[in-house]
């Protein structure tokens, strides 16, 4: 078999117990790679359209890439999918830390979970073998908890896990799931899949080397990339102080989220940045294997007020964000602890976060009283209703229960017009990056299939001038600067191979943060794996997985329909600057047909043709489609 | 004609006697390019600036009273 891959994809069924390997050919490798492209494919080829999204049919894939397990800076990740609760469409998201890296050091490419055990169990895959333990006692402990007693149980250290807290076991649809205590598979509601197949923890050790075709090639670009990230996109602000060196910069712009986008500058601002976490709490910075980036926050508060434990992390840009800014909140020793409560449950933070302001303007506009939330005053600003909130979503007590599953469906069951303040794409929250300022990300949330995901396409302002910045375009289209405001053909050209290519990265489970370009990663992949690989199979790669993933949400039942922005986004909003601009509803209408086009789909329905998919190599993916499905 | 010009994280060491926020007196019409270029700074690097609260192209002209934040462009996270 090809360097670089193990040949061997991890089956589990709990309702059964059964567990079997099974050893796809060169040609499924080569198409899918890993991560995003297997799991896509297991969701689209096994699961039957029209699955509850907590029934035990639905698929769980845990995918690392043909990289993880080698010391490459950013290929450690791993990449977890299934069907999700929040959109009812294809819910994908990649975690950093070890997980992934001792997954394919187990021997495995990818653990594809299906059924539900009878009571709580982990995994323990070791050295190629695969236990399924009684998980009685975890059930109920935070995710830190479940680590010290796997490990104990175990007998083992260092021992790397995949973790639900409580919000996952009590299925709320914003649960995550954790890698290594303090790394996320954030977005869709993985954790709540997980909690369904009564699964608590996937607990893993591997010894098996990762071997590449080209040894020296492989070293020779990963020695590159740890003494040169420096000059390329931030990777000097991430190695400095990690993600979130800039957020005044971002104030200035109008592009900080602010009090779930009513406003667009935060007075404060510069309280919650990550300097001010390094000058007040950051005791530590740490990374994943064989990056120098090193961009993981590590903060840890004593004496008075919270207590925050080191090993549960830092927060990062968005949860900064998300539990600041855009709740008007800038106590940061409240806004660390938000976000080592989200690591000990496994709550999205994003999610969770724009649950949270959802609900204090909610309460702001007097849709909601403290008759409604347990005697909280849901107020923005109010860091100790947060805090408090925060704890009964974990638990689902309260008003929790109402907000375990994101703003799209609290709105539903508050009523009153609470619809319009929910601010997300497919029921998954925004990322904490205004579509006003980056109107290419702007059209990107709208119809990626994973909803309002930050890390599905571009970043309009890291293009808008020549110089280094371009370098992550110059093989993708005309390396051009664009206007980050600009929605003409060629922004949304620029918008959808980066869809692609960041497709491609998922399915290598590159980190977004290293900044690798299409073709490093491409000769990655030859050194890696001896194929004579190009960027035209790359973006081929990228655009199967996107193609994939677009015909299993339109079997679901999601349409054009749900390819749009909240109306927020069209006006400019409070507090904006002279010169602040909203999106154009008629220039993103455009867009987003000329989006449909560009990818071969029908300029209406945004429907994968049959031309297309048999184009992609995937022409079976039409067969899997509802017996309603059109084109 | 004089301006302030706040520069963030790395490149504070580029603006006047390395402070984040400065007032400097420059001539009329300069470009937001040729001020950072005149200051040292390698435009080749990623950067974006803020002027008066708006995203700045390099070649916009700077006024009497304007403010300028420049700042690496923020992405993930």
């Amino acid at each position: 078999m090809v360097a670089g891959i193990a040949n061997r994809i991890l089956r589990v069924d709990l309702s059964h117990r059964l567990v079997r390997t099974e050893q796809p050919d060169e040609l499924f490798y080569r198409r899918y790679l890993g991560g995003a492209g297997v799991v896509a494919y297991y969701l689209l080829k096994e699961m039957q359209p029209g699955v509850d999204p907590l029934a035990p049919e639905n698929v769980l894939v845990f995918a690392p890439g043909p990289m993880t397990g080698t010391p490459v800076p950013g290929g450690s990740r791993l990449c977890v999918g299934a069907k999700s609760p929040l959109s009812g469409g294809m819910a994908k998201s990649e975690a950093g830390g070890f997980f992934g890296y001792e997954l394919k050091r187990a021997g495995f490419d990818a653990l594809v979970v299906q059924g539900k055990a009878d009571r709580p169990v982990y995994l323990w895959i070791h050295n190629g073998e695969v236990e399924i333990r009684d998980a009685g006692k975890l059930w109920g402990r935070t995710v830190l908890q479940t680590q010290d007693a796997v490990e104990a149980e175990l007998g083992e250290k260092r021992v790397r896990t995949a973790t639900i807290g409580v919000a996952g076991e009590k299925r709320a649809a914003i649960a995550c799931v954790m890698t290594d205590l303090r790394n996320a598979a954030g977005r869709g509601g993985l954790g709540a899949v997980m909690g369904s197949k009564n699964l608590k923890c996937i607990a893993v050790k591997g010894a098996t080397g990762v071997p590449a075709a080209d040894p020296e090639k492989f070293r020779e670009l990963a020695r590159w990339m740890n003494t040169h990230f420096a000059e390329y996109g931030n990777g000097a602000a991430f190695h400095d102080v990690g993600t979130g060196a800039d957020m005044a910069g971002s104030n200035a712009i109008g592009n900080l989220p602010v009090r779930n986008w009513t406003e667009r500058s935060f007075d404060a601002v510069e309280k919650i940045t990550a300097q001010a976490v390094r000058d007040h709490y950051r005791i530590a910075m740490e990374g994943c294997p064989g990056c120098q980036i090193r961009c993981k926050k590590v903060v840890a508060l004593q004496g008075e007020g919270f207590k925050v434990d080191p090993r549960n992390g830092g927060p990062e840009y968005e949860t900064l964000a998300s539990f600041g800014s855009f709740m008007g909140i800038h106590d940061l020793a409240a806004i660390c602890r938000a976000n080592e409560l989200c690591s000990l449950h496994g709550l999205d933070s994003i999610s969770l976060g724009g649950t949270i302001a959802f609900a204090m303007e909610c309460f702001e506009k007097g849709i909601l009283t403290e008759q409604d939330t347990d005697g909280i005053p849901l107020r923005f600003g109010n860091a100790d209703a947060m805090l408090r909130m925060i704890e009964l979503v974990a638990q689902r007590r309260g008003f929790g229960d109402v907000l375990a599953d994101g703003s799209r469906k609290a709105a539903q069951r508050i009523g009153k017009g609470a619809g319009e303040l929910a601010m997300q794409v497919k029921g998954i929250e925004f990322g904490m990056h205004d579509p006003r300022v980056k109107q290419g990300l702007g059209l990107i949330y709208s119809v990626a299939p994973n909803g309002a995901d930050h890390m599905t396409g571009t970043h309009d302002t890291a293009y808008t001038k020549e110089g280094r910045g371009m370098e992550s375009v110059r093989s993708l289209d005309s390396p051009l600067p664009l206007p980050a405001s600009d929605l003409s053909t060629a922004k949304v050209d620029r918008a959808r191979n980066q869809h692609l290519s960041r497709n491609f990265a998922d399915s290598l489970v590159m980190c977004a943060f290293v900044p690798w370009t299409l073709r490093q990663q491409v000769d990655l992949l030859r050194a890696q794996t001896g194929w004579d690989y190009t960027d035209f199979e790359a973006l081929r790669q990228g655009e199967r997985v996107a193609n994939m993933a677009r015909v299993f949400n339109l079997r679901e039942g999601l349409s054009a329909a749900d390819d749009q922005l909240p109306q927020r986004f069209f006006s400019i909003g409070a507090k904006a600057g002279p010169k602040a601009v909203a999106i154009d509803p008629e220039a993103m209408a455009r867009a987003r047909r000329t989006f449909y086009v560009l990818m071969g789909w029908d300029p209406v329905t945004g429907a994968p043709t049959p031309e297309k998919l048999e184009e992609l190599g995937i022409d079976w993916a039409a067969t899997t489609r509802s017996p309603g499905f059109q084109a | 004609m004089r301006i302030t010009l706040e520069m963030h994280g790395a490149l504070q060491r580029f603006n006047a006697g390395g402070q984040r926020k400065a007032t400097l007196d420059v001539k009329d019409g300069l470009s937001v390019d040729a001020l950072l270029s005149g200051l040292g700074m390698d435009l080749e690097a990623p950067w974006n600036a803020a002027l008066d609260g708006a995203l700045a192209e390099g070649s916009e002209k700077l006024r009497e009273g304007s403010h300028l934040i420049v700042f690496a462009p923020i992405a993930g996270g």
